[in-house]
């Protein structure tokens, strides 16, 4: 079994921050007495991104994972950077295929999240890459679809 | 990083990694980019793709249009996290190399470090990198020939003593040698100095005749002289030049005023992005040279006041176009060049010519849009759409990083 595990170093790049905006120009008149306890806007980014030089976006395909949550067309937050440890859902490429499962280094398996799948062996020949450590699906709720929402 | 465009390609395509890749230019035109396996198909680097074509084919080489975006983008993630990782700050050279100052590292970690750098992009990024550690500049991209020569070092190369440089000197052409083009090379090696390691042995006062103090300053570093700093702060450019080859030929006015409007915009955005003012435009059309009527011409304007507005960019550059464009030429390339660069705050009042009310908050405005939903969305109307002069990328891969219609789609079974 070959499994190249990611993410021996951990960092931080870039981190984006949204800075507060006053509510009150600036220029005249009296201030707005909420100026001086604006905490700032909160960022998504902050948020749901650790690493933001190490993160990527993809679009979740398929039904096997319906039971962490991840639905077909979710939209997946993948890390590159985070340390992958057992339980974690992670996306490996497995003979040159990405997918997606629950890393279970202890069994030497990949599991899906659904009862209609069976956990994927990783056999002794089979060439086994982390791709990255998926952190969040988000999932659309609105009726009639994503519309321009992404 | 080696075949950095061909890498690129195959960072989300796990199932092409054990492919041959090259990268063609702009318009399909020629390969600009190959890798190991393209190389011993016996492809050929800047030969045009369309007489290679038959042989990448046979040889069972995958063939990309060059996807700047996807470049663009794996480089300056590469670039941000190597800065996160070293003590001072990269100095970023090219879309594909940077020098780092390992001064603050201890001598007997270097190696343990370096390779440190090497897995945290390969994990993070997908990228293989090379990491050369020497005293000087010149001598630690000597070293990067030594990584692509000897798959023994795993990628890292620490030359530290004399004795080192001088066994790779002795084994790298003097062509490859940084700074040293076609030209010298062909002076120098008429006068018998064939390797780097010979060059490194030229007296001063031979390499000032030659070719002045450049070439001395390239002997004493190869000889282990740090000559050259390292600038992790780049001066602001002093030219911002945007300009392409079109797609197909064209022959009226309004699509090489679109193009050249376009051009203008993006060399904008270039000019905002290291808070510059320009205070000279000019733009440029020609035929290709191997038409039977060639033409080619060029006017420039000085902008009173500077201005870093795309609306006045793009008029004036449209401006000048009409008064270059000839009827009954088939014009194959256009560009717009900004010229005399000064930081914003340098800017002048110029009563006669008014700057365009809020013209800073606009731009951010467009260049934030633009930066969100991919380079664009917000276009000025002059711009037109992508049609004529935008160019063939007929095998282009997807966007993967920078646009939310082409991420990466993922099979869960």
């Amino acid at each position: 079994m070959k499994i190249n595990p990611i993410g021996f170093v951990s960092v931080s790049v870039g981190e984006r921050r949204l800075f507060p905006l006053y509510l009150s120009r600036v220029a005249a008149g009296f201030p707005s007495p909420a100026d001086d306890y604006l905490d700032g806007g909160l960022d998504l980014n902050e948020h749901l991104i650790a690493h933001p030089a190490a993160t990527y976006f993809a679009r979740a395909e398929g039904d096997s994972m319906i039971e962490l949550g991840i639905f077909s067309d979710d939209l997946l937050i993948i890390d590159r950077a985070a340390q992958a440890v057992d339980g974690d859902v992670v996306v490996v490429a497995i003979d040159g295929l990405l997918t997606i499962k629950v890393l279970d280094l202890a069994h030497s398996r990949l599991l899906p999240a659904n009862k209609l799948y069976r956990p994927i062996e990783i056999s002794a020949e089979s060439q086994v890459d982390i791709e990255g450590v998926v952190l969040h699906a988000v999932h659309h709720l609105r009726a009639g679809g994503r519309g321009a929402c992404l | 990083m080696r075949s950095f465009y061909c890498s690129c390609e195959k960072v989300f395509r796990p199932d092409i990694r054990d492919q041959g890749v090259v990268v063609t230019s702009n318009n399909d035109g020629v390969v600009v980019a190959l890798d190991d396996k393209a190389k011993a198909a016996g492809i050929k680097k800047f030969e045009p793709y369309f007489k290679q074509r038959e042989l990448i084919e046979r040889a069972g080489v995958l063939a990309f249009s060059s996807n700047y975006e996807l470049y663009g983008e794996v480089s300056g993630r590469i670039m941000a996290t190597l800065a996160e990782l070293v003590p001072n700050g990269i100095e970023v050279y090219s879309i594909d190399e940077c020098f780092v100052d390992f001064s603050a590292v201890p001598r007997a970690e270097l190696k343990a470090f370096a390779a440190m750098l090497r897995d945290s992009i390969w994990q993070q990024q997908g990228i293989k990198m090379g990491v050369s550690i020497a005293p000087t500049k010149t001598l630690a991209k000597l070293g990067q020939s030594a990584v692509k020569q000897y798959a023994q070092l795993e990628g890292v190369c620490v030359l530290e003593q004399a004795h080192q440089w001088q066994w790779l000197g002795a084994r790298v052409d003097v062509s490859e040698v940084w700074g040293i083009g076609r030209k010298l090379t062909a002076k120098l090696k008429a006068r018998a100095l064939r390797t780097a390691g010979d060059l490194a042995l030229m007296s001063q006062a031979d390499a000032r005749a030659l070719q002045g103090v450049t070439l001395v300053r390239t002997v004493r570093e190869l000889q282990g002289e740090p000559c050259i700093d390292i600038d992790s702060q780049p001066q602001p450019k002093q030219n911002i030049i945007s300009s392409r080859s079109f797609g197909q030929k064209q022959t009226g006015l309004k699509p090489l005023q679109e193009a050249v409007s376009h051009y203008a915009v993006r060399a904008g955005v270039k000019l905002r992005a290291q808070s510059s003012l320009c205070f000279r435009l000019s733009a440029w059309i020609q035929t290709s040279v191997h038409d039977a009527q060639p033409y080619a011409d060029e006017l420039s304007v000085s902008l009173p006041g500077g201005t870093a507005d795309s609306r006045v960019l793009s008029r004036t550059a449209v401006a000048l176009v009409a008064k270059l464009y000839r009827p009954g030429y088939r014009y194959a390339k256009a560009g717009v060049a900004l010229h005399d660069i000064r930081p914003e705050r340098f800017a002048q009042c110029d009563l006669l010519a008014p700057r365009p009310e809020n013209s800073a908050r606009l731009m951010g405005v467009m260049d934030g849009v633009n930066q969100r939903f991919g380079s664009g969305a917000i276009m000025l109307a002059r711009q037109g759409g992508e049609a004529g002069f935008a160019m063939k990328r007929a095998m282009k891969s997807p966007s993967y990083l920078t646009r939310w219609q082409e991420i990466p789609r993922i099979r869960l079974g």
